[in-house]
């Protein structure tokens, strides 16, 4: 039983059974597509039709139903629709791609769309006009935009899969290839029998030559056409392996693609999620904007991710995507990239200005001619290094309720102060969308270097209050040194300001600041100079061991210093010289003049890795550098002593005669005895914990912090500051 | 094949001469035409003529009128115009002299052939 129709064809009412139906109509459309791009299209459909009619209905005879056999012999009277000639240039291709000619009613009448390359319109290859035809776009520069950007966006990785197009997809060679390539949607073949086809096509023209030399050579050429012929059946063999091999590969980047697009997705989920909290006080944006942007670069990755899953399923498994799907994802798309590109200049301008907050730092507790400078190291990275969870403290981000902690770059820079006096500013630098907004941003970061004692100290770290945004905030401190004094910088700043601290170098070596950390160095007329490295080249006397306490006899001058070995000096006119005696005992050396004088023109330098003790009776005495565990200064005579040194823990000092000890410094315990004249001036060497006693007229001046143990007896004078408890002592104790 | 093809292209050349010339004697609808080159051995399939007819009319060579018929529907006839006229002077003029001169070429041995099918084209062989 079969389902019959009404129609009219051509104004001949027919009865037409439903197969003779399907076949007629599937027959028209053909003809429809073969005339798609003639002017009259309409008028030769119209005119067929009615001859169709009129032959059908001529060969009815008696019958009333219109069955198939009827409808073929009409159709095979009118003939195919390539057997047509005439108005296309197709008739030449359609004979050698006997495949796409009209012959079954089965789905190969409906060739609808197929990916082509438009080699026309090609740039490259033509796969973006191609593909801009696919989706019907009617202007490929906005494939070719997105291509261009796609390159840009994955660093290049999209290029593979333009040159993958360029293998898979065949360019419209034919006017029928052309129509396709706009056509109405349709199956596609998989990439195995797309590129198989390439090479078949190839392979089959190979063929052809082959044949066509035979067919028109003589009899005696007959031999070489032959070998022709058979070559090209291997070739085309040949390029069949190729292709299926190809095809596997391809199919294998495909794979490879859409992996590693969708693991960049949910590598950059897995990033939002522990980076959530830190987003907000980086981003350029306000909280909306921000979760909006992050949304907006999801849909950059994802689309492209999705569309190729797309592809690559319809190539496969013949898939079909809905047409408002793709229409979707494409709008979806070019949406997110205007709005990517109009946010960007917001975000740029947020920190396309500069301001700066400076502040002076109070020195008025300042005295000495040493000035100090320590980081302070806040536990950034270590208090917090074992908590279990996601953080970023160990690169020096902390995230707390009071806002984000941050290591800044910290820049230190020290020039020669315009008068007498020591000048610190701090700077704070910021970015921001005006200079006034970058100089608000400046002043919003939690940021102060404090002076104490005798040493700045810089912060290492700010804080950004929660809700405040962080624009590039970034520190500098700024040092004037007056001429002639002093400065050091501890070890730990160095981690923290690094090479800036080189500004004020001259060309010797030694006073690269960065590369003697721990050293002192004096202002000068040509910027700092190391005032206590190793200066003494191969001249020195070196010895073979080390030498820990020092005995000084005489009227010389001496600085001992520290060094990676030992090493002495003596610098002078050689008669004074000669009078310099060297001792060497155990640990201990002694240099003596024996009771003579040298008149003042003899200086002696020492370096030593390490230092335990002095005693001098007379002379100047400068010691730099040292941070030992514990220390003993005998003075006698008229020595005088400059010690710039710390001593962790057991500090012993005895004075008497005429001796004076100046001292800069840390350490946690001190004992001192002074007798006769002896000054002591320690108000700048920080101590715990000192003891003292004091007889006849000699005078100290301390600085504790805990406790101070004195006895003053005589005319002896005691002062401790700092804070500490100061008790004085029995007299019967002593 | 190839032969098969070789002769549809020679047909296909002088079609619109034939056509012209169909019509050029009478008014006539397609099917007239269709008998009469069908029975000259001229076409093969009858879609070949319709796209013909379409673009000669479009070029001005040919007009139509809408006729009733008995049988069916009204019929398209088609007659020649002034310009169609001139065309097919200058088209068949110069048939006679593609005639003689393949003639000429191919047919020496055996001019009596050529004598007697004047009108009509080699293919039809």
């Amino acid at each position: 039983m079969n389902k019959i129709l009404n129609i009219n064809l051509g104004g001949y009412a027919l009865t037409i059974d439903d197969d003779a139906y399907e076949y007629l109509s599937s027959y028209l459309e053909s003809i429809r597509k073969r005339f798609r791009e003639s002017e009259g299209r309409d008028e030769i459909i119209g005119d067929i039709e009615g001859r169709l009619g009129e032959v059908i209905t001529g060969s009815m005879g008696s019958r009333t139903i219109v069955m198939l056999p009827d409808v073929e012999a009409a159709v095979a009277l009118m003939g195919k629709p390539e057997d047509f000639g005439g108005e296309e240039a197709a008739s030449t291709t359609s004979s050698s791609q006997s495949g796409s000619s009209w012959k079954s009613k089965s789905s190969s009448i409906k060739t609808g769309k197929r990916l082509f390359r438009d080699e026309e319109d090609a740039v490259v290859a033509g796969v973006c006009s191609g593909l801009a035809a696919y989706f019907g776009m009617n202007d490929p520069l906005w494939m070719r935009l997105i291509f261009v950007l796609l390159g840009f966006a994955s660093f290049g990785f999209w290029a593979p899969a333009y040159v993958l197009m360029w293998i898979l997809v065949p360019p419209a060679k034919t006017a029928v290839d052309r129509l396709a390539m706009r056509g109405e949607p349709a199956n596609m073949d998989n990439i195995a029998r797309e590129v198989e086809d390439g090479f078949d096509r190839i392979g089959k023209k190979v063929n052809d030559m082959g044949t066509q030399a035979k067919k028109n050579s003589s009899n005696a050429q007959q031999v070489v056409s032959t070998g022709v012929t058979a070559i090209g059946q291997i070739f085309g063999f040949t390029l069949r392996f190729i292709a299926k091999f190809a095809a596997l590969i391809a199919i294998l980047i495909g794979i490879a693609l859409v992996l590693g697009l969708g693991a960049g997705w949910i590598g950059s989920i897995m990033a939002l999620m522990v980076g959530a909290p830190y987003v907000e006080y980086f981003s350029p944006y306000s909280s909306g904007w921000t979760w909006f942007a992050i949304v907006n670069i999801f849909f950059l990755l994802a689309i492209p991710a999705v569309g190729l899953i797309l592809f690559f399923s319809r190539l496969l498994f013949k898939t079909r995507t809905p047409g408002w799907v793709t229409g979707t994802l494409t709008t979806l798309f070019i949406l997110s990239i205007i709005a990517a590109f109009s946010m960007l200049p917001f975000g740029i301008k947020e920190y396309s200005q500069t301001g700066t907050v400076s502040k002076e730092i109070d020195l008025s507790s300042f005295r000495t001619d040493t000035m100090r400078v320590e980081a302070i190291e806040d536990l950034l990275g270590q208090r917090y290094h074992n908590v279990n969870e996601f953080n970023f403290d160990d690169d020096g981000v902390h995230l707390s309720d009071e806002g984000l902690q941050m290591r800044c770059p910290l820049e230190i820079r020290v020039f020669p102060s315009k008068d007498d006096q020591y000048h610190v500013t701090q700077i704070i630098k910021s970015q921001g969308s005006s200079s006034l907004s970058a100089q608000e941003n400046a002043d919003r970061v939690a940021y102060s270097a404090v002076f104490a004692g005798n040493t700045l100290q810089v912060p290492t770290s700010y804080t950004v209050a929660k809700g405040e945004k962080w624009r590039g905030q970034r520190i500098r401190i700024n040092i004037e040194v007056p001429k002639g004094k002093f400065i050091t910088f501890k070890e730990n700043i160095h981690e923290y300001a690094g090479a800036d601290l080189d500004e004020y170098d001259d060309e010797n070596d030694n006073n690269y600041i960065s590369r003697r950390p721990g050293k002192i160095f004096r202002m000068g007329t040509r910027g700092l100079v190391c005032a206590d490295c190793p200066n003494m080249g191969d001249k020195g006397y070196r010895s073979d061991r080390n030498y820990e306490r020092f005995i000084l006899e005489g009227d010389f001058e001496t600085e001992i210093r520290k060094g990676d070995d030992f090493r002495v000096e003596i610098e002078g006119p050689q008669e004074e010289k000669d009078k310099i005696q060297k001792i060497q005992t155990g640990e201990k050396i002694t240099f003596t003049t024996g009771g003579k004088s040298t008149n003042g023109r003899v200086k002696i330098f020492i370096q030593t890795p390490t230092f335990t003790s002095l005693n001098a009776d007379s002379g100047n005495i400068t010691i730099r550098g040292f941070d030992e565990g514990l220390a003993n200064i005998t003075a006698s005579g008229n020595a005088k002593i400059k010690g710039y040194l710390d001593v962790s823990q057991d500090f012993k000092l005895a004075l008497s005669g005429k001796a004076s000890v100046e001292l800069t410094g840390n350490g946690d315990d001190m004992e001192v005895s002074l007798s006769d004249d002896a000054v002591l001036e320690a108000t700048n060497w920080t101590a715990d914990r000192v003891e003292v006693s004091a007889a006849d007229n000699a005078k100290a001046r301390l600085f504790a912090r805990e406790d101070a143990l004195v006895l003053s007896t005589g005319q002896s004078s005691v002062r401790v500051d700092g804070g500490a408890n100061v008790r004085k002592k029995e007299k019967e104790e002593n | 094949m190839d032969i098969e093809n070789a002769k549809a292209q020679m047909r296909k050349g002088v079609l619109e001469l034939c056509i012209l010339a169909i019509i050029e004697e009478d008014e006539v609808y397609p099917s007239d035409i269709i008998s009469r080159l069908k029975s000259n051995d001229l076409i093969v399939v009858e879609g070949t003529l319709y796209p013909l007819l379409t673009r000669l009319k479009n070029d001005g060579l040919l007009d139509y009128t809408w006729r009733e018929s008995n049988s069916g529907p009204p019929r398209k006839y088609f007659k020649i115009t002034e310009l169609g006229r001139q065309f097919l002077e200058a088209l068949s003029d110069s048939w006679q002299q593609l005639v003689h001169s393949v003639g000429q070429t191919i047919n020496k041995p055996q001019a009596s052939r050529k004598t007697r099918k004047t009108e009509q084209p080699p293919a039809a062989e």
